[in-house]
Order: structure tokens, then C-alpha cells, then sequence
């Protein structure tokens, strides 16, 4: 089990790299909330769109004058309506995302997880956006409910401090149940180190059912990707299920290992770039801010 | 458990560096490292295409390897028996097996092999296929038996087998016998090829025999053509009578002892002649104590009834006693039979000191006891194998002749009466009979027989052969061939000579394949 202080977490310089940030969706879908995302909606917000004739109900603060005084009909002005976007985070909690790098002393990959759901979620909330935490491990964790609002980022904060890290990997359920879940359509940020044991098929399988646009995350330690200190006659202990391989490391092992995580990973990547979201390879020894800044271009997500 | 190839400090030192290897070897094993990793994934995704240690593929500790391959070979070297100078000149004898001419063709062969076969030499009969009668190495005395054993006959084939057979060993320098009564294949070069002489007759026996009332009489048994038999005291011709007693025996005598002491000689026609020793004219008073063996006693008593100059005897009277203990408080000669301890591998050779023709090479015994430490004992027999006596005799006031057990055993061996019988005439002062030496012995024809005969010379050493001259034995009692066991070893054949070694080897080599590949295989840890 990993948790960890709110201020560990987070710090005041975090949060100033994070201003000027914005998550800003293509589109939402209606039904939402007022808030600062455009949605296909007529509603009250600031962009005017079209004209249509007066029908009995309408409010008369829309009544455009200018047009009745020219055409003598009565017409009213529609605008687009601002709404917010849903932002979901299915937090990977599992013990592999505990564990820190083999070498050096960078956090573990929860750490650097709740840094980045953290972070995104403080961008979402500054612009009025709904976001909610569905963490899992080997079965899923108690979520955090939709929260909206800069008051709600305290909160998030407590809760994500005290998650746990244990268990297996059940990524693929995960990713099943949240797929069957009747939220309203919005961004997916899955941040997970992706090690299901069933292999990089299936979780592709189980991402591209998600009805939402996908934002992978990946937490990577510095050099897993061909653990070269594995190097000699090794019993490899799986750090969740316990079970083991006999293996021979050596070049020849290591550049098979390097080949099929390389493999994994494109994987991974091709799902979320189909899925619209994109995906970040997140290295825990360098800086978070600067990391997902690259996810920004020009300071906003495109979502 | 004996130990018959390796003496048992040999065997420990061995052992113990076979154990030194083997934990070296244990060390370089591979040992896992047990690493908490984030997932399996990756290395089951990698290992799928090759497992740790998999068949093919480059061992994963090559001096571990090196090392295993190293014990293997030099344990299979070593029981390879390895020897240096192979390269030096050698002599292959091929002989034919010829029933007519068996016993003096095999006299011949036997003189060649006593001159040496060299390190790589063999004498094969030409047979099909070719029977290995000796190798370089072995006792001469298992060409009598291997010999005798043979039951086909020559052939152009076996011959052209034999020849054959020893061309891959065969280097330059080396010679190469034929002993046959007809031409070697013309085409396989022949250096040597002496035809063996047909012998006149056999002397199966010679000894003497006492009647009531008369000198004693020379009982003879002669197998061979009908010659005539003469006796001489000195230069005189006696007027002995002929008797044929039995189917191939005949009785010479009675002869008078003469006073001086002339030889008596005895020659069967042109054949050979013998000088005979005088009887005693006391017998010998042995004593055989009761507490002995029964099949012992058997034998002790058969051998004084055969020897017409011992005589059994109540112990007050005798002047020889044959007992299992000494009895240091009696001062008459003693024979005394021992059970020996100690255990081990035995090679029970002759001693330079006081030999006996013993067919002693064929008595070596996986687990018998020797003689205890006697000071002042002079080594008769000793074990070659792990040093040791396993008969020894002493000339003191207390003349005594130990004898271990075993050397006695079977009774129906050889060696028994042999023994027994040179002991006891040695405890009772009486000359060792040479009658014995003679026979089953071939007599060829000297050339210059008659006239060194007439003149008193000493007879052609061919002719009468001292029985310690001999290195296999000539025995009376019980035949040579009895005395060996008769296997048929083939021409570096594996296996071929009924040991198992080299089959119990080449499973270790299978074991160690086997073992290697579960190492490899990671199937062992």
C-alpha cells in the first residue's frame, strides 16, 4: 500500500506551471452543465449562431428589434450554449504502480500517477469542467463522484492521498466496466503502466470499446524498458501474482525484452491516438509539469 | 566390496578428487537470482522464443562445461588403461589350431609369448572369427586355457580374418609370426613362420610307487606312440622290469637304490630322459590335526596317498604337523593354515626368494584377508595387489610355514596339492619332487640327446624342466586348463572379454548426456 501526502503530492511551484493551461473539447455533447466548453447546444452562451421566427415562450430578452423594426416579424437570436466537459480518470492502483525505479530514486508510478490526474484535474476544474476518479487495482476502488469547481480540487487531493496501491492488475475489466457505465460522453484519462498480464491484445480490445475520447498516461521508470541490471540467471518474481520464470538474461534476452516493449507500447498508443486522445509516456525521473505540458499545444488539450 | 583395479589408497585419493570435481562443478551450477519484477509480461512475451537453457544453444557457463567434459574423459581414460611406449616393436602370432600337433604347437607358442608380445602384440588363433588366445598384458598362463577351450578348426578364412584383425595395430617394425603346418595367405606379409615339431607322446605322470618286499618301482603314465623305456643308475643300464598296469601306464622296476647315490635316469626312447630322484627310505610322518577343515583334510590326505614318501601319522609320532594355530612351545616342523585378515583386492605372486610354480595369476580374490605381520618369516607368496604375505616360512628352531586360507582354495585347484605338498616336504627336509614339473609337458626330440645321454652331460634344458623354472603350471594332480577360467576375449572388442566395464561406462557417458541435457534444459537446478 503507497499513499501519500497531499502535499507530497502537490506544491504550490506544481500548481503555477499549471496555470495558463486549458482543456478544450472539440465539441460536448448536450446536457451538461454552464459551463466554459462549446457544446452543439442553443442555449444562452455568448456566440451567436442563427435567427428563427418567435414562438409563443420564447424569452423576450432574446427578441432581435433590429430585424422586427426592419421586417416588422418578430424573430428571436439563438447562441451557442457553453457547457462543461466530463472529465473521467481511471487511476491504475495496482502494486506494480507502487513500485519504484530498480535504479535511482525516483517515485513510483502512483505517485507520479496521482501527480498527473491531479494536475489534469486542476486545469479541468479552473475551467469550470466536471471531472471524476474511477481508480482500480485487481477490482475497482471507491471513485470519486463527479466534482466540479476549484473548491472540489481539496477534496480530490485528500482522496487521491489516500488511495492505496495493491493488488494485481485487471486493466481489461477496468476498462469493460467503465465502457458499460451510462456517463455522459466526455474525455477518458486512463493512467496506468498498462501491465495486464493478458497482454497488450486485449487491453487494446478493452480500450477501443470506451465511448469516450482516450488520454493514456503511462508512468515508465527510467530503463524498464530493457532492464539491463536483470542481467544474468534470474528467477523473475511477479510483484503482484507472485508467480515466477526462470530466465537467462543476457544481450540477447534483453533486446527480445526491449523489442516486445517497444511492442506493447506502440500498441497501447495506436488504440488512444484511434481513440482521439492521445498518449503520454511519463518518465518518474524527470519533471511531471513539463511532461504533460507537451500534451498541450499551445497550452490547450484538444479533447 | 573389494576393490580389484585400484588399490584402496588409490581408490580414496580418486575419490576424493571425483568429489573436489563434482563440488566445484556443484558451484558453478547456476545458481537463479530470485528479482521482485513490475510484471512477467515482457519476459514471457521474450521467453516464449527461447527458454533459459534450451537444446541448441551455447552453454550459459562454458567452464562449467569444460570442466563436466574434462571428468568425464579422464574417467573414461583412465579405465581405458592408458600405457606409454605403445609405439615400441611388437609381435602378433597367429597360430593354427591343429589337433595333432595341439600340445607342442602350444609349447612353442607359449615360448614365444614368455619372450614378450611387446606393448600392442596378441596371439590369435585362426579361427572364424579369429579367437584371441593372449593379449599384451596378460598372464601367459590364460593361453593354455583360452587354447584348450578352442573346439573349431582352422581355416583360410580365419587366417585371412586374423590377418586382418591385427593390420590395424600393426606398425612398422613389428613382427609377424604364422605358426602353422602349411604356407601363410601369400598375400599378408609373414616374417617368421615356424612349424611346430609333432611331439612323440606326453608325460602325464612319473613317480614312484613302493611294493611290499621289493625297491621301489616308477609308475609312469605316457600318452603317445608305443616307445621303448630305459633306465640307467648312473651309467648303467638296469634290468628293471616293463609292466603295462593301466591305459597309458606303466610300471618301471623294482630298482634297487644304489649305495653311492648314482642318478637314475630314465629315457623314453629318443624322446627324453629324466634324472629321477631317489626315494627316501623313511617316509615323512606327517600329522593333519583334526580341528582342520574337512575338505582340507581331504585333500591332505589324498596328497599322502600319492606321495609315496609321506605317511600319515599319530601326532606323538609325527615328525610334520599340519594344523589351523601354532604351537610355539613345539619345536617340530609345522604347517600351519591361517584364515588372514584384512580384506582388498589380492594378486597373489611368487616371491624371487623361493618360488613355486603356482598358477597364482588366476588367484586373485575381491575380498580376502593376508597374513599377520611375522618377524623373521621369510616371504613366500606375496600380494602383489596391497603388499603383504600370503605364505611365508621360517628356517628357525620353530620352523613353521603359514599359509592363508584361501590360497588353498578351491580344494580341487591346482595349487593345493602343489603347495601342500612342496610345504611339507619343505618343513620335512625332503628334496622338492621334480617329477611333477614334467608333466603334461610336450617332449620334443634333441638332436643331440643319445650321445650327450651316453656321455653323463647334463640333459637339454628342453628336455627336463626344474619345476621353479616354470611360470605356469605343470601339474600332476589336476589339469592346467582347471585352473583357469575359461572366457574368449575378442580383439579390442568393448565388452568383448565379458567385463562390463566399458558398457557401465558408456551408460555414465548416456547418464551424463542425460544429465546435461535436463541441466540445460533447466528441468534439473
Amino acid at each position: 500500500m503507497t499513499t501519500a501526502t497531499a502535499a507530497e503530492l502537490f506544491d504550490p511551484a506544481f500548481l503555477r506551471a499549471l496555470e495558463g493551461l486549458r482543456i478544450l473539447a472539440r465539441s460536448v455533447p448536450a446536457g451538461g452543465r454552464h459551463a466554459e466548453q462549446r457544446s452543439r447546444a442553443r442555449g444562452q452562451g455568448q456566440e451567436f449562431t442563427d435567427v428563427r421566427p418567435y414562438v409563443a415562450g420564447d424569452d423576450f430578452r432574446t427578441v432581435d428589434w433590429h430585424v422586427f423594426l426592419r421586417l416588422d416579424k418578430v424573430f428571436v437570436r439563438l447562441f451557442l450554449q457553453d457547457e462543461d466537459l466530463p472529465i473521467y480518470f481511471l487511476l491504475d492502483q495496482s502494486a506494480s504502480m507502487a513500485r519504484g525505479p530498480a535504479l535511482g530514486n525516483a517515485p513510483d508510478r502512483s505517485v507520479i500517477a496521482r501527480r498527473v490526474v491531479a494536475a489534469l484535474a486542476y486545469v479541468a476544474l479552473n475551467h469550470m469542467d466536471r471531472i471524476a476518479v474511477f481508480p482500480f487495482a485487481s477490482e475497482p476502488l471507491r471513485p470519486l463522484p463527479g466534482t466540479s469547481g476549484k473548491n472540489g480540487f481539496q477534496r480530490l487531493l485528500a482522496y487521491l492521498a489516500a488511495l492505496p496501491a495493491q493488488g494485481s492488475t485487471s486493466l481489461v475489466e477496468a476498462l469493460q466496466q467503465f465502457a458499460t457505465r451510462r456517463l455522459r460522453r466526455g474525455l477518458c484519462v486512463l493512467v496506468t503502466d498498462g501491465f495486464d498480464p493478458r497482454g497488450a491484445e486485449a487491453v487494446q480490445k478493452a480500450m477501443s470499446r470506451v465511448p469516450h475520447r482516450l488520454l493514456v498516461v503511462r508512468p515508465v521508470h527510467a530503463g524498464e524498458e530493457r532492464p539491463v541490471h536483470l542481467r544474468g540467471e534470474l528467477r523473475a518474481i511477479d510483484c503482484e501474482s507472485g508467480e515466477h520464470v526462470e530466465v537467462s538474461v543476457d544481450d540477447a534476452m534483453l533486446d527480445r525484452y526491449a523489442k516486445a516493449y517497444a511492442e506493447f507500447a506502440e500498441a497501447i498508443a495506436t488504440v488512444a491516438e484511434q481513440r482521439g486522445g492521445g498518449c503520454l509516456a511519463l518518465r518518474s525521473d524527470q519533471p511531471v509539469v513539463p511532461q504533460l505540458a507537451t500534451l498541450f499545444q499551445n497550452g490547450v488539450i484538444q479533447a | 566390496m573389494s576393490l580389484f583395479g585400484l588399490a584402496p589408497a588409490t581408490f580414496a585419493l580418486g575419490a576424493l578428487l571425483l568429489a573436489g570435481g563434482l563440488a566445484l562443478l556443484h558451484l558453478l551450477r547456476v545458481r537463479l537470482r530470485s528479482v521482485e519484477v513490475d510484471t512477467l509480461l515482457f519476459f514471457r512475451l521474450a521467453g516464449a522464443l527461447q527458454k533459459p537453457r534450451v537444446l541448441p544453444g551455447r552453454p550459459a557457463r562454458w567452464f562449467a562445461f569444460v570442466l563436466a567434459l574434462l571428468v568425464a574423459l579422464a574417467a573414461w581414460l583412465a579405465m581405458a588403461e592408458p600405457r606409454s611406449g605403445l609405439q615400441d616393436a611388437s609381435r602378433f602370432l597367429v597360430v593354427e589350431p591343429d589337433q595333432q600337433s595341439g600340445e607342442a604347437r602350444l609349447e612353442q607358442v607359449r615360448s614365444l609369448a614368455l619372450a614378450g608380445l611387446g606393448p600392442r602384440g596378441a596371439i590369435l588363433a585362426a579361427t572364424l572369427p579369429p579367437t584371441l588366445l593372449l593379449a599384451a598384458g596378460e598372464p601367459a598362463n590364460v593361453l593354455e586355457a583360452r587354447a584348450a577351450a578352442l573346439q573349431t578348426t582352422a581355416t583360410a578364412l580365419g587366417e585371412r580374418a586374423a590377418w586382418q584383425s591385427i593390420g590395424d595395430r600393426r606398425l612398422a617394425g613389428d613382427e609377424v609370426v604364422w605358426l602353422g603346418a602349411r604356407p601363410a595367405l601369400a598375400e599378408f606379409p609373414v616374417v617368421h613362420a615356424p612349424v611346430a615339431r609333432a611331439p612323440v607322446g606326453i608325460v602325464r605322470g612319473l613317480r614312484w610307487q613302493r611294493a611290499a618286499g621289493t625297491g621301489p618301482s616308477l609308475l609312469l603314465q605316457w600318452e603317445g606312440d608305443a616307445v621303448p623305456v630305459e633306465l640307467r643308475v648312473g651309467d648303467t643300464v638296469t634290468a628293471a622290469g616293463v609292466t603295462k598296469v593301466g591305459a597309458g601306464e606303466l610300471l618301471l622296476g623294482p630298482v634297487a637304490v644304489p649305495a653311492n647315490g648314482a642318478p637314475l635316469r630314465c629315457a623314453i626312447g629318443t624322446a627324453a630322459a629324466f634324472v629321477v630322484p631317489w626315494p627316501t627310505t623313511t617316509p615323512l610322518r606327517v600329522h593333519v590335526d583334526p580341528s582342520l577343515p574337512v575338505d582340507l583334510t581331504i585333500a591332505l590326505a589324498s596328497i599322502l596317498e600319492a606321495d609315496e614318501e609321506l605317511v600319515e601319522a599319530p601326532e606323538a609320532t609325527a615328525e610334520v604337523v599340519v594344523s589351523a594355530q601354532d604351537v610355539p612351545q613345539d619345536a617340530r616342523p609345522r604347517l600351519v593354515l591361517l584364515a588372514g585378515h584384512g580384506g582388498g583386492a589380492r594378486l597373489a605372486v611368487n616371491t624371487a626368494a623361493a618360488p613355486v610354480a603356482c598358477s597364482l595369476r588366476d588367484r586373485q580374490p575381491r575380498d580376502a584377508g593376508a597374513l599377520p605381520a611375522m618377524p623373521g618369516a621369510r616371504v613366500w607368496i606375496a600380494d602383489e595387489a596391497q603388499g603383504g604375505a600370503l605364505a611365508a616360512a621360517t628356517s628357525s628352531t620353530n620352523r613353521r610355514i603359514w599359509i592363508v586360507d584361501w590360497l588353498l582354495r578351491p580344494r580341487t585347484h591346482a595349487d593345493v596339492p602343489l603347495l601342500l605338498l612342496t610345504s611339507l616336504r619343505a618343513l620335512g627336509d625332503r628334496e622338492a619332487s621334480s617329477m611333477v614339473a614334467l608333466a603334461g609337458q610336450p617332449l620334443a626330440v634333441p638332436a643331440a640327446f643319445p650321445a650327450a645321454l651316453a656321455a653323463g652331460a647334463l640333459l637339454p634344458v628342453d628336455s627336463v624342466l626344474p619345476l621353479h623354472e616354470r611360470t605356469s603350471a605343470g601339474l600332476a594332480i589336476a589339469s592346467p586348463v582347471a585352473a583357469i577360467s575359461g572366457s574368449q576375449p575378442t580383439l579390442a572388442a568393448i565388452g568383448g572379454d565379458g567385463s562390463w566395464v566399458p558398457w557401465l561406462l558408456s551408460l555414465l557417458v548416456l547418464l551424463l548426456a542425460v544429465d546435461a541435457m535436463l541441466f540445460h534444459r533447466g528441468r534439473l537446478p
